[in-house]
Order: structure tokens, then C-alpha cells, then sequence
């Protein structure tokens, strides 16, 4: 590799050993984007959270990485570098902050406060202090100004544009507090992210699977609480049952149907997860890349004309896809959980100035899965 | 070619031409909403909520693989 040695800074290791966990300059700036035990305020200083462990039956409380590793109990591979004969990590491909314990048995229930907690509770606490507000502000008179009216807005966009035109009705003012709280919880979480020094919460796969299992829970409870047992069964089917073809067709095709039909139940939710996920990390990622060319090229040049245009440019789409975001996932739940709340008459979702088609034709009305 | 060499080129041009499939597809959809809201101005609204979803399910489909590419770039 000697000839690609001119091209590589002097920053990376010369990747001469085969070995995809060797530490890279990109994947060390894409660490960044994980979950943490610490709040690293960078040239202030760092602020530890705590590791909170209930383990084999007693409770263990950690203030810091220091202290962790200093317990004799616990050891973890933050700081150091993988050395085989000093560190009981057997692996160099076990995950850079992980926490094992010293005689390899495996950890109980770990309730540490990690970043992702941190910025959420920081959401959640901003959140509430608006909505304080804005209530406060709601009862002393009607008319509506300042904070007030900007959160006002917010929730008449999502019960009028949301929740009423996709969800029937006594589903739709039943389920109304959790697509406020879906809205507003993921709007804020993503704007977060943008703020300096500052997490997202929502780029890590466990938060967004969390909200998506809420939406499938949701989903599935309405199913079968508006449609009951049978109607929801006969949905699997996709409205074969009702086409005129011959009992040969039927049954083939009832056996492609039904399972693609299941999958479609659980790819949906999926799919949920994954967009509000990528979306997040994407953002964070190509401005972290941009940033890297920097480092890269070791050129001022490069940051003044390249970087930092680009990068506000990145940064502004990022706090736009973060508010279209938290619509598409709220409109999309609306979606799911509307084509379930109708009592199986007509399954179509259209704007209700439109012609009903003629005949409702259920192959189509599957048409919104994915 | 080392493993890792492979990974790294395999997700640049996985991650390419993932955003081949999703410009082509959003682009399709923004010009038929395009022209529909052109023959009938006063369904525009409508219109551009569905072109919004629409182009959310296409970009969804494009960050699946975009998040294989990361998984093969950084593991």
C-alpha cells in the first residue's frame, strides 16, 4: 500500500491489517452519533451521567466512567484502545462502550441515564414548560396571542389536517392525545439534535422502534376493538373472498395473499421506525462528513469555501426534514390507524370532496402499504 | 482487496445508486403534481399533502438502503 500512502493523512492508521474494526477517522467521528454515557460540552468540559445497574439482585450506582472502572465489579472499553493483554473484552469487535462485567456473566437490567435519556427528559421538560404556559395563557382570555397562538396553530393543524379527515369519528377524538403526543414529542426530539452540543434523540433505532410499537400496539387494538374478530380476519384476506373467480384462483391466490398480508401488518410499523431513524442520522452524518474533509485535506481553503456553505445548507434542510418528519409519522400512524377505524364499509382514504369510485374495489384499498 | 476495502466501496455505491431509484421516483411524482395542480388549481391543497406523503414512503425506501450502507461503512 505504499503508493496510497501519500494520500492517507497522518492522522489514520495505515490500514495494513485486514480487520474491519481497526479505528478509522470516519468512525471515530461517527461515534459521535451514538448513545453515551457522558454529556461532552466540548471545550467546557464533560458532564458523566450516572450508570444505574440492578445486578444480581442488588442495586449499583455509578457517577462516572472513572468510577466504573475503578469498581472492581464492572470494566468497560470507552477510553482505551483494544489491548488484548490487558483488557478482559475478548473481542475487537465488541461495541466501544459497552460495560461487561469482570467475571463474564451478563449484566442484569441496565437503567443508566445514557444521552439519548438525558435529551429526552430535555425535551420533555421544554415541552412542558411551553404547554404550561400556553394553558396558563389560554385561561385568562380568548383570544389568542404569542406562545399561545403558535401552539394553538400546532394543534388545530393536527386534529383538522391529522387526525380528522383520516381517523372516523369516535376513534378520532378517543385517540387524539397520542397524536398530539406523537407530533409534538417527535418534533421536539429532532430539533434538539440541532442544537449545540446536543443529541438527537430520535437518531437511535430504540426510540423510534418504541414509538412505532406504540403506533402497531394502537393499530392492532383499534382493528379489532371497531371491526371485530371476523371483519379483522377477513382484512388478512385483502376483499378476496368477495371477487368472482374460480374456488381453484381463490385458493392460490389466498395462499400468496395471506401471508404477504401479515408481513404488511408488521412491515408498516417497520417501516415507521426506520424512516424517522435514517432520516435523523442522515442529517448528522453528511454534515459530520463535510466536516471530516476538513480533517481530511488539512486545508483551511476547503473549510471556508466548502464546509461551511454546504454544511448551513445541510443544517437548514435538516431542520425542515426534522418538522416534515414528525407530520409524516404522525400522518402515516393516522393513516394506518384510520383504515382500521372504519367499520369495513369502504376502505378507501380520499379527500371528501372527491367522487366515491364506483365500486369500492379492496384490492386497491391495500393500495397505502407498504 | 482486503475486506474491508470491499465494504467501503460497497456502500458508496450501494448509497449511489439508492438515490438513483429515489430521484427518478420523487421526481415522477413532483411532476404529476405538478400538472395536476396546474388543470385543477382549486384541489392544490389536496394535492400537495399526497405528493408530501408520497415523496416520505419513497425517501423511506431509499434510507433502508441507505442504512445498510452505513452498517457496511462503519462495522
Amino acid at each position: 500500500m505504499a503508493a496510497t500512502d501519500t494520500l492517507t493523512p497522518t492522522t489514520i492508521p495505515s490500514s495494513a491489517a485486514a480487520d474491519s474494526a481497526q479505528p478509522n477517522f470516519f468512525s471515530q467521528m461517527f461515534g459521535n452519533l451514538g448513545n453515551h454515557h457522558e454529556v461532552d460540552f466540548s471545550p467546557i468540559g464533560k458532564l458523566p451521567l450516572p450508570y444505574i445497574f440492578f445486578d444480581q439482585g442488588s442495586w449499583h450506582l455509578y457517577g462516572s466512567t472513572e468510577s466504573l472502572q475503578e469498581s472492581g465489579i464492572y470494566t468497560t472499553n470507552i477510553d482505551k484502545q483494544f489491548d488484548p493483554s490487558k483488557s478482559i473484552i475478548s473481542s475487537p469487535l465488541t461495541e466501544k462502550g459497552s460495560v461487561l462485567r469482570i467475571d463474564h456473566k451478563p449484566i442484569g437490567l441496565d437503567l443508566s441515564i445514557t444521552s439519548n435519556l438525558f435529551f429526552l427528559g430535555f425535551a420533555a421538560v421544554v415541552l412542558f414548560i411551553v404547554l404550561r404556559i400556553s394553558a396558563a395563557k389560554a385561561k385568562k382570555s380568548l383570544v389568542p396571542s404569542g406562545l399561545r397562538n403558535l401552539v394553538e396553530v400546532l394543534i388545530v393543524f393536527v386534529r383538522d389536517d391529522i387526525v380528522a379527515p383520516n381517523v372516523a369519528e369516535p376513534y378520532g377524538e378517543a385517540l387524539l392525545p397520542f397524536f398530539l403526543t406523537v407530533f409534538f414529542f417527535i418534533l421536539l426530539a429532532n430539533l434538539t439534535g440541532l442544537l449545540p452540543w446536543a443529541h438527537t434523540p430520535t437518531s437511535s433505532i430504540e426510540i423510534t422502534a418504541a414509538l412505532a410499537l406504540c403506533t402497531f400496539v394502537i393499530t392492532q387494538f383499534v382493528g379489532l376493538r371497531a371491526l371485530g374478530i371476523k371483519t379483522f380476519l377477513k382484512h388478512l384476506t385483502a376483499g378476496l373472498l368477495d371477487m368472482e373467480v374460480s374456488p381453484i384462483m381463490k385458493g392460490l391466490l389466498l395462499l400468496i395473499m395471506i401471508p404477504i398480508e401479515i408481513m404488511g401488518i408488521f412491515t408498516k410499523p417497520f417501516a415507521l421506525a426506520i424512516r424517522l431513524f435514517a432520516n435523523m442520522t442522515a442529517g448528522h452524518i453528511v454534515i459530520f462528513a463535510l466536516i471530516g474533509l476538513v480533517f481530511l485535506f488539512h486545508s483551511l481553503i476547503v473549510g471556508v469555501f466548502v464546509t461551511v456553505p454546504f454544511a448551513v445548507f445541510v443544517y437548514l434542510l435538516e431542520i425542515f426534514v426534522a418538522t416534515l418528519q414528525a407530520y409524516i409519522f404522525t400522518i402515516l400512524s393516522a393513516l394506518f390507524i384510520g383504515m382500521m377505524a372504519h367499520s369495513g364499509e369502504d376502505e378507501h382514504v380520499h379527500d371528501h370532496d372527491m367522487p366515491h369510485p364506483p365500486n369500492g374495489d379492496h384490492l386497491t384499498a391495500t393500495g397505502f402499504g407498504m | 482487496m482486503n475486506p474491508s476495502g470491499l465494504a467501503f466501496l460497497g456502500a458508496g455505491i450501494g448509497a449511489g445508486v439508492a438515490v438513483l431509484g429515489a430521484g427518478q421516483g420523487i421526481g415522477k411524482l413532483v411532476a404529476s403534481a405538478i400538472e395536476s395542480q396546474a388543470r385543477q388549481p382549486e384541489m392544490s391543497g389536496g394535492l400537495r399533502t399526497t405528493m408530501i406523503i408520497g415523496a416520505a414512503l419513497i425517501e423511506g425506501i431509499a434510507l433502508f438502503a441507505l442504512v445498510i450502507c452505513i452498517i457496511l461503512a462503519t462495522k
